[in-house]
């Protein structure tokens, strides 16, 4: 039996057609009167559709008071930092998160910040905050990390080099928006990469130990369509439709781990993140089957059940071929991503050193993820996860 | 309430925690983390911090204060101290109390939180303490 669930997704979401956020006046009316602070990045500050986002802030009433274009891949704390102080010399009172992950988790931090006064480091924590924080209009621009609708921001501590987690139910958005034509100026590698994050959401959360019906739900829509479309969404052209549904698929994904968290895929890629600075999405891709493949010992029933249930394999007699299957399956979806792409599909291609290996098991090890992970790891398993990642 | 006042609780819950402060397999582990937590708890009140930043000066593997302190804490913890006392029997799930804010906790989590499967063995250890003080049913 279940001990206890939830399902609490306060975010607003509005989607529609490529170029929504050129018409999104509707949907912002309600801050009409407040001032913007933009958080993005040096790519997507430069981009057409965020100029559509302006006028439709003018049109709603909002003034654009600061614009925030640096935030780097993986933000840290210096520049949460920086952010606040610009926003608060401007008199910002809504937030506003144009660009990837990395640009968002900024935005949830600064608007801990701008309410809580402080640093980012004494907010380390589970439903600590007290304050109402600042409306948190998000609009993303890769298909991977879900934090448009997640109550979890990452923010990397440059000094002590670990990664601050912040997770509270105030952080979640006010207001998703999921504009399509975003998805059109991704380059296929990010496509792919961060597809790989979304899809590692949706099968982590499914066989986690938090797991519920209610958010299997969104992580089965979430990871069958990203099977049906990922292949589509890296062709040269015809895109359009496979894009914008690896974009809703990524937020269902999103809504399905916010429940549920993450598990020891996830522990090694953000040890692979801090230790080799590979991309998010490229280290889950990394060690998405071998995560599966261990946690196939405890919980063939619920791989399998995923793997049907999402459409990679039909229903076989014996549970464990089922999810061995279901394993297979996804290993072969990863391989087209990857050799369409060229994004690294051993260790070694993506930069990692044998001689890193050390560091990289003492960080998973000490990962929060593992703690929802339905099979505990020793060192040792997780040491020949890499291993066998290593060199191909 | 299973402690009726502040008294009671720091006797059963800090007479337990100096116990286990000298058990080998659990204490060398905690002490390995250097970790120092801090509970606060409610309904009575009372504050225990476990300190395994440096030595004990009774020998334990760290140290245990009961009361206000000057000492800051890595992790810090507040819940009712009836939720304490069913926790150190093993019947809390952690993550879903921490969901329901049940337990809330402030700091690296994670760092703490990886002590759970090391102090498993504590759950029936505190059933039998109880059980040693007469309090085999303290909820009566
Ligand atoms: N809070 C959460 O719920 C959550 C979940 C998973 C991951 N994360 C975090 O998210 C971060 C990774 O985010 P990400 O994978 O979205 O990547 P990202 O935000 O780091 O962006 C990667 C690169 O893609 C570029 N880019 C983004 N959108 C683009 C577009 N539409 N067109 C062209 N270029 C574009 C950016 O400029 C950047 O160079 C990590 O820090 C990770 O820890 C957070
Ligand atoms: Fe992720």
């Amino acid at each position: 039996m279940i001990d206890f669930f939830q399902f609490y997704s306060p975010t607003r979401i509005v989607g529609g057609k490529p170029g929504l956020l050129g018409q999104l006046a509707p949907e912002l009316a309600p801050f009409a009167g407040l001032r913007a602070g933009i958080v993005t990045d040096p790519v997507l500050g430069t981009m057409i559709y965020f100029r559509s986002l302006e006028t439709s802030l003018a049109e709603a009433g909002i003034e654009v008071a600061a614009v925030y274009q640096d935030v780097p891949q993986d933000s840290d704390v210096d520049v949460v930092h920086a952010v606040r102080d610009l926003f608060a010399a401007n008199r910002c009172d809504m937030i506003i998160a144009v660009g990837g992950g990395s640009v968002i988790d900024t935005a949830k931090a600064v608007n801990i910040v701008m309410t809580h006064g402080g640093e980012l480091r004494d907010y380390q924590g589970a439903h600590i905050l007290t304050e109402t924080l600042l409306p948190l209009v998000v609009v993303p621009t890769t298909v991977g990390t879900g934090s448009e609708v997640t109550m979890v921001a990452v923010i990397a501590d440059s000094q002590d080099k670990r990664k601050l987690t912040l997770l509270d139910h105030r952080l979640s958005p006010t207001l998703a928006v999921l504009d399509p034509q975003v998805t059109f100026s991704l380059p296929p590698k990010l496509v792919a990469a961060t597809a790989m994050d979304a899809l590692t959401h949706a099968l982590e959360a499914y066989i986690d130990l938090e797991h519920s019906p209610f958010g299997d739900l969104w992580a089965v829509a979430a990871a069958d369509m990203i099977r049906d479309n990922l292949a589509t969404a890296l062709q040269p052209e015809g895109f359009a439709e496979a894009r914008t549904r690896l974009q809703w698929a990524s937020t269902m994904a999103g809504i399905a781990f916010n429940h549920s968290m993450v598990g020891i895929v996830h522990a090694m890629a953000h040890a692979l993140g801090a230790v080799a600075k590979i991309p998010h999405g490229v280290a889950n891709s990394l060690m998405l089957t071998e995560g599966l493949q261990f946690n196939s010992e405890e919980v063939a029933d619920r791989i399998a059940d995923i793997g049907v249930r999402a459409g990679f394999v039909k229903a076989m007699v014996d549970t464990s071929a089922t999810a061995q299957a279901t394993i297979a399956a996804v290993a072969a979806l990863r391989a087209t991503a990857c050799r369409s792409t060229g994004i690294p599909e051993t260790l070694v291609q993506a930069g990692v050193r044998r001689d890193q290996l050390p560091l990289l098991v003492e960080r998973a090890c000490e990962d929060g993820s593992l703690l929802y992970n339905p099979r505990q790891a020793t060192d040792d398993d997780i040491l020949q996860m890499f291993e066998r990642v290593l060199d191909g | 309430m299973i402690f009726r006042n502040s008294d009671e609780l720091y006797d059963i819950l800090g007479t337990f925690f100096n116990q286990l402060k000298f058990d080998e397999e659990m204490g060398k582990q905690i002490r390995n983390s250097k970790i120092i937590v801090q509970w606060e708890y409610s309904d009575p009140p009372g504050i225990v911090t476990i300190d395994a930043s440096g030595d004990d000066p009774d020998g334990g593997f760290y140290q245990v204060i009961l009361g206000p302190t000057d000492i800051k804490p890595e992790v810090y913890m507040t819940m009712k101290a009836d939720i304490a006392h069913e926790f150190w029997l093993g019947k809390v799930n952690l993550l879903a109390a921490l969901s329901r804010r049940q337990i809330v906790a402030k700091g690296p989590i994670p760092k703490a939180l990886k002590l759970l499967p090391a102090i498993k063995p504590a759950y029936s250890r505190y059933a039998e303490f109880l059980a040693e003080r007469g309090r085999a049913d303290p909820s009566v």
